[in-house]
């Protein structure tokens, strides 16, 4: 019964402190100022989120972009990591350890690495400060996750199911709609979630291959936090998290630790 | 449907040898054959060819006499069943049986009816709404099997298909694909690697053996006359004499021993099945020597020295308990239980 | 089916180091510079503000990395375990796991910086009487606003990783250290630890690479100087003197040097049974 006790006081602590940082934000997006030393602002006010709302802010075409931009990222991952994560769970081949290589190196070299080099080529190829470019590189670190999901999601994976499909009828696009899709969804869906995270989080990379043009929501987050606007700083984060937390709300049971390719960008 | 595989032969990218060599097979309208042989003979690999998951080196499959090569496999009118063939996971029962009326496009109404008699046909009724998970190991072998003969297939393929069931399921397994297949008369081929599986499902038996087809005849007839020492081998033949086949008896170790009269001439190997021999007196009885006794269950071992030659026995346990090592035993080789082969078949 | 993979991260990946690899030997033929050489490096090396920022990345990437995996590690054991708010916790981990860096460095700034809430806090605890009383834990440097911002973003992330490897350790391994008469912590030293530690280090890894990397939290919480690294990299990349971008260049190739190492030990760990379940 003591060490029961103990585990919900650490469990207590952990949420505290998991929800902590996010409290000043959403205090800040309702203060109407809010001065040292008060620890609660004087005046409550919706203007941050007025403001945040409105045209000018430019906030809401931000949320668009940066929505638009992940979405297209995380179906192009999808569509080149599907197949490559096929190949590597289910074929052994010779160099797959450098292939594999490879696809984990973006999770473990930094953006900051690439960054100035992905610049001068994006450059000489007209990509930059323009979305397309944007979404080509969100693909770096975003297909590591899709490929290495997909692969341990393919490596549990029995062709023998797609044979039987085959046998029993079904053409090619049939097997890949009515058995391979099924088996591999829930999988295929945890990949797509940490696809669109990894991309809706990214901020050097927008920066660089943007020049500033490409204003996702983290770049605007981080211009009024600079210029000091606390409160407005402050919606944006709580819209700007708002679709994550929808989305493990909505899928809470699939992304369980039960996955074993548990494995957002950290 | 008449199958036909002709000179057939296969080689996976990177192996050494073959796969499967020059196989020519058919199997007969409306019939049964079982294609028997160790695990790696190359038995998979034919029914992967047949069905169209796999491509030939060189070869023809002809079904009724025309090529099924150019056809992708969802237009052979083949259906295999794969060994653990597992229902789709994420279907339930009736959605696996109908899945392949639903990929033809048919009326759901007809998918449902064609499903329903086919369910009631393999005793799942009722059950069409389970998942494969909440049915028994045998209700989900009956899904599978339901599952290709409801699309009236002009060729069944079934592989290994009672590998993974209890002794008491197999029974049952093993009638239903009797019954439904004279029922339907639809020509199948059978994949096994146990002889006793391949005898009392086919009507005829292609031994496999090195990718190279063996032998292929009534299952009596191969236990009876196995063409090659290697054959023999593999049905569990363990008593070889070399010598020579002279003017319908034959000549070695033991001296002349009378022939049946269609032996053909020449050297060769003769062998007797094991529960063949007579033991104890009898006209043409030999004396030899009891080498070992070796209690098996249902029946007992004889090793016996005969003429310096090894030759085993099996006999009821009642017979063995008077023969112990060392004791002299008398050994009859009666005339319609030998059979010589000849030496060029190998 | 690997190319169009291959394709995309070679293409993208691979070009852009190699372009900064050119440049960083100072080969930029539009700059008139036509004949490789080492001065970028050599420039780099004895600038005095590049060791102490390399020194600043490392300090933060280690003691992040130490402290997150220590408590993901008894996160992940409290966890295990069915009691009262276990799903709680469970459902806390995977939001903040969707929660951007950004966001989380800014709200460390409004609740430890000299005003933030703990300030305040302090304030009306009568421990501090101004703002600049309290200690500076942004801006600060030994960086223990990013150092926060870090850890409190990842223990989620290596506490997942550490649930999802615990699920798949059986329950027999410790019932047969117990009857072998292991304590409880002899079970956990001796039996638990080495079976996470594959997953324990490739989270590490992964987060070692991205707290010793990543921009956008010392931008938002570090001191001006001494700058992390990736701050001064990409500073001295949109300088105004583009001569000087032969230097951001040859940085950012040591930054991918380490994270080349990282990315070896990381093969090692990970991928050493190198077959299908690599991930």
């Amino acid at each position: 019964m003591r060490s029961n006790h103990w585990q919900i006081i650490g469990a207590a602590l952990l949420a505290l402190a998991l929800i902590l940082p996010m409290v000043p934000l959403a205090i800040w997006s309702l203060a109407h100022g809010w001065r040292f030393p008060d620890l609660l602002p004087r005046a409550w006010s919706l203007k941050a989120w007025d403001y945040a709302l409105s045209a000018p802010s430019g906030v809401l075409q931000s949320l668009w972009i940066t929505i638009w931009i992940a979405l297209a990222t995380t179906a192009l991952a999808a569509l080149v990591g599907v197949p490559a994560g096929r190949a590597l769970g289910l074929h052994d081949f010779r160099g797959k350890r450098l292939v594999l290589l490879l696809m984990i190196a973006p999770a473990l070299i930094p953006a900051i690495a690439i960054a100035p080099g992905l610049h001068g080529v994006f450059l000489r190829l007209g990509l930059t400060g323009g979305t397309g470019g944007v979404i080509l590189a969100h693909l770096i670190p975003t297909l590591p996750y899709m490929v290495l999901i997909m692969a341990a999601v393919f490596a549990r994976f029995d062709t023998v199911h797609e044979d039987q499909a085959r046998s029993l009828g079904a053409a090619p696009w049939q097997v890949w709609r009515h058995v391979t899709l099924p088996a591999i969804a829930p999988g295929l869906l945890t990949a797509c979630l940490f696809a669109f995270l990894v991309s809706w989080s990214q901020y050097l990379l927008t920066l660089a291959v943007g020049s500033g043009r490409v204003q996702t929501l983290p770049l605007l987050l981080y211009s009024f936090a600079a210029a000091g606007r606390n409160d407005v700083t402050g919606a944006i984060a709580l819209i700007y998290i708002l679709p994550g937390v929808l989305v493990v709300a909505l899928t809470a049971r699939q992304v369980t630790g039960r996955h074993p390719a548990l494995m957002a960008g950290p | 449907m008449t199958l036909e595989l002709h000179l057939l032969t296969k080689t996976y990218p990177g192996a050494v040898r073959p796969t499967v060599r020059d196989l020519s097979l058919t199997v007969p309208r409306g019939g049964v054959t079982a294609l028997l042989g160790p695990s790696g003979a190359g038995k998979t690999t034919v029914m992967r060819m047949v069905a169209g998951l796999l491509a030939p080196d060189t070869g023809d499959i002809r079904l009724d006499d025309r090529s099924l090569l150019p056809l992708p496999p969802e237009r052979r009118g083949v259906v295999m069943v794969f060994q653990n063939a597992p229902l789709f996971p994420h279907l339930t029962l009736a959605e696996n049986v109908g899945f392949g009326l639903r990929m033809r496009g048919l009326p759901s109404a007809e998918i449902h009816d064609r499903v329903g008699a086919m369910l009631e046909r393999v005793q799942l009724s009722g059950l069409g709404s389970r998942r494969p998970h909440q049915l028994s190991g045998g209700q989900q072998q009956r899904g599978a099997l339901a599952r290709a003969l409801v699309l009236k297939p002009r060729l069944l393929l079934l592989d290994e298909p009672l590998s993974n069931l209890d002794a008491a399921l197999r029974e049952e397994m093993r009638g239903l694909i009797r019954a439904l297949q004279r029922e339907t008369g639809i020509t199948t081929l059978v994949v096994t690697h146990d002889q006793s599986e391949a005898i009392v499902l086919a009507d005829r038996v292609a031994l496999l053996l090195d990718g190279r087809l063996a032998q292929e005849a009534e299952p009596d007839e191969i236990f009876a006359r196995p063409a090659s020492v290697a054959v023999a081998r593999f049905i569990g033949g363990v008593n070889f004499l070399p010598g020579r086949c002279v003017q319908g008896a034959f000549e070695c170790a033991l001296g002349r021993l009378p022939l049946p009269s269609d032996a053909s001439e020449g050297p060769g190997t003769l062998t007797i099945r094991p529960e063949a021999l007579r033991l104890g007196p009898g006209p043409d009885a030999r004396v030899g020597q009891v080498l070992e006794r070796t209690f098996l269950g249902s029946q007992t071992r004889l090793t016996i020295v005969l003429a310096g030659q090894r030759l085993e026995a099996l006999v009821a346990p009642d017979t063995a308990r008077h023969f112990a090592p060392g004791d002299p035993i008398q050994v009859s080789l009666p005339v319609d239980a030998l059979w010589v082969i000849p030496d060029a078949a190998g | 089916m690997l190319a169009p993979a291959l394709l995309v991260l070679g293409g993208l990946f691979l070009t852009g180091l190699g372009l900064s690899l050119l440049r960083s030997f100072r080969y930029i033929p539009a700059l008139g510079l036509t004949d490789p050489d080492l001065g970028a490096y050599a420039a780099v090396l004895t600038a005095p503000g590049f060791l102490t920022s390399l020194g600043l990345s490392l300090w933060i990437a280690t003691a992040s990395t130490l402290i997150a995996s220590t408590l993901a590690l008894g996160a992940a054991l409290l966890l295990r375990q069915t009691f009262t708010g276990r799903a709680i916790i469970s459902f806390l981990f995977q939001i903040n796991l969707t929660i951007p860096h950004v966001v989380g460095a800014v709200g460390i700034l409004y609740l430890v910086s000299q005003s933030g809430s703990f300030a305040r806090l302090a304030h009306a605890g009568g421990l501090i009487g101004a703002p600049s009383e309290f200690p500076p834990l942004t801006h600060d440097p030994f960086a223990i606003g990013i150092i926060l911002t870090y850890v409190w973003k990842e223990v989620p992330f290596i506490g997942l990783i550490l649930l999802a490897s615990l699920q798949s350790i059986r329950p027999e391994h410790e019932a047969a250290a117990r009857s072998l008469g292991a304590n409880r912590w002899q079970v956990f030293r001796h039996v638990l630890l080495p079976l996470l530690m594959p997953a324990l280090a490739a989270a590490s890894a992964l987060v070692f690479a991205f707290a010793f990397g990543a921009y956008e939290i010392p931008l938002i919480l570090g001191a001006h100087a001494p700058e992390a690294l990736p701050v001064a990299a990409w500073r001295s990349f949109t300088a105004i003197d583009l001569a000087t971008r032969p230097q951001a260049h040859a940085m950012a190739i040591v930054i991918a040097l380490i994270g080349a190492v990282l990315l070896a030990l990381y093969a090692r760990v990970a991928l050493r049974k190198g077959g299908r379940d690599a991930v």
